[in-house]
């Protein structure tokens, strides 16, 4: 699940200012479950600006970030959105980038992105995977050291670790104690202390377009 | 002589200084411990300050000055492949051969602005590198080094940890990637600093143990970012309170050190780095 947060109003406020037809376009995936972008919040963005902008029209698109079937939610409200002067936009990045690729319209993120999250509940996240690319959650028997030890570690706990606590986090436990626990429990400790090399996680260089 | 021989005869002295924030303040420092180089083996700089002049600069330009050995740290999280290639590649041809590898200082103030980590390389994996460095003479491009000497590297654990199982685990890891020694790292826990120690030799890895000195109580607070889980007994803070800091702190440090002694330690690193003053008067008297 992507995990977004809505921007502050008066951030918003200051971008919508110059544009007096605003199109609303929510999302009904990951930001309808973290309530920053689905119906709800479209509609109560509605009422708060109708009287200042002129709405030109909403939908809640089933997945933003999938261009097929934003293409065919975009048909349906083509009139709308050609008469606006931008499109506020409660998706993540992704989401914000397909419309504007769709609609060739001033596209405004109404949500700030934050990480690839683990739901608990509504506004409890836990970001669990850093998008390595090159998943290692066998040999860590399903605990990902990249995206939970703050420093990343990948070969075991580093000297940060007291009484098997990091204190870089304080009051979470040490990734490694956690997965070297996990792993001698099933059996596969030689598994998890294998040498690993690190994962490039953000590698910025490399913009990926994956065809298969 | 390096650090590698010196151990081959006694328990190695290292001296620890902070890393200056001015040219003038290295001089300082280093003025201020003129007279007491046969007191020591080598020097290592540390990191008291997010900002600071860069350490490699500081210990290059004291090997200008005077041909000393350096335990140069290391420090992995904050840079990625190249950026610590580079750095390694400076050591060498810088003349420093001791380095101790660690994941890097982080000042809460640092961290929690969210000073990026970089995820390009841990620490089991740079000494690998540098291992590789040593043997296959090219550097993680494939570029060839032109190197012929011996590094003697090592990395810190914690000893501050009652399930010491992981760390042992990964004291394993670093004697199969090619480290010749662990830095333990402050702590008051003897029995923890002997296990590790003695599965350390076990493996074939000298060990060097650390000691902190501690001129007043807001010191001892810092102390306890750079080196987690550690902190001074309460008799020793009594002491401090009542401005007995001299005397505490040399009767602390000739304790600990007769104790590293019996457990036959290679090497003691005393860290002195934000209170020098302190640190001529204890590496004068013990
Ligand atoms: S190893 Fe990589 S892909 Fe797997 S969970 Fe961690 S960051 Fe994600
Ligand atoms: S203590 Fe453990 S979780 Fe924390 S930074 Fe070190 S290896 Fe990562």
């Amino acid at each position: 699940m992507i995990i977004t947060k809505m921007k502050p109003l008066d951030e918003i406020e200051k971008m919508i200012e110059p544009y007096e037809k605003i199109f609303l376009l929510g999302c009904n995936s990951c930001a309808a479950v973290c309530r920053t972008g689905g119906e709800e919040q479209i509609k109560e963005f509605y009422k708060k600006f109708s009287g200042k902008k002129k709405i030109t029209g909403s939908i809640v698109a089933e997945t933003p970030c999938d261009m097929r079937t934003l293409r065919a939610d975009l048909r349906l409200v083509r009139k709308a959105v050609e008469e606006s002067d931008a499109i506020l936009v409660f998706a993540c990045g992704v989401g914000v980038q397909t419309v504007a690729a769709l609609t060739g319209k001033i596209v405004i993120p109404a949500l700030n992105t934050l990480f690839s999250g683990q739901v608990e509940r509504i506004g409890v996240y836990h970001e669990l995977c850093k998008f390595c690319g090159d998943c290692m959650l066998y040999e860590t028997v399903g605990i990902c050291p990249i995206a939970i030890c703050p420093v990343m570690s990948v070969n075991g706990p580093c000297e940060y670790v007291v009484d098997g606590k990091c204190t870089l986090l304080p009051g979470r436990e040490c990734v490694w104690y956690l997965i070297l626990d996990r792993a001698k429990s099933l059996g596969l400790l030689d598994l998890a202390l294998r040498y690993r090399e690190s994962r490039r996680y953000h590698g910025a260089l490399s913009l990926k377009v994956k065809e298969e | 002589m390096g650090l590698a021989d010196v151990i081959s005869k006694k328990m190695a002295i290292v001296i620890g200084i902070r890393v200056p924030r001015t040219l003038k303040e290295l001089d300082d420092i280093w003025n201020s411990l003129k007279g007491l180089d046969d007191k020591f083996d080598a020097l290592t700089f540390s990191k008291i300050t997010p900002s600071s002049i860069d350490p490699l600069a500081s210990s290059v330009i004291l090997l200008q000055r005077t041909p000393i050995e350096i335990l140069y740290q290391l420090e992995c999280k904050k840079k990625n492949k190249s950026a610590v290639m580079s750095e390694v590649l400076t050591l060498i041809n810088v003349g420093i051969r001791s380095v101790v590898v660690s994941t890097g200082t982080f000042f809460q103030e640092e961290f929690d602005a969210g000073a990026s980590v970089v995820s390009d390389v841990d620490v089991t994996e740079l000494v690998r590198i540098m291992k590789t460095l040593e043997r296959g003479k090219r550097d993680i491009f494939g570029q060839v080094v032109d190197f012929d000497g011996k590094l003697f590297v090592g990395l810190r654990v914690n000893p501050n940890n009652e399930n010491l199982e992981p760390l042992l685990h990964s004291i394993k890891k670093f004697r199969e990637v090619g480290a010749d020694f662990i830095q333990l790292m402050p702590s008051l826990n003897i029995n923890s600093i002997k296990r590790i120690a003695e599965f350390a030799k076990s493996q074939g890895l000298a060990v060097f143990s650390t000691v902190c000195l501690v001129p007043s109580i807001e010191h001892a607070e810092s102390l306890s970012r750079r080196y987690p889980g550690f902190t001074p007994p309460p008799e020793f803070l009594e002491e401090l309170k009542s401005g007995r800091a001299d005397e505490a702190n040399l009767s602390q440090i000739s304790a600990m050190i007769s104790e590293f002694k019996k457990i036959g330690m290679s090497g003691c690193i005393i860290d002195g780095a934000g209170c020098e003053d302190l640190l001529r008067k204890v590496i004068t008297e013990v």
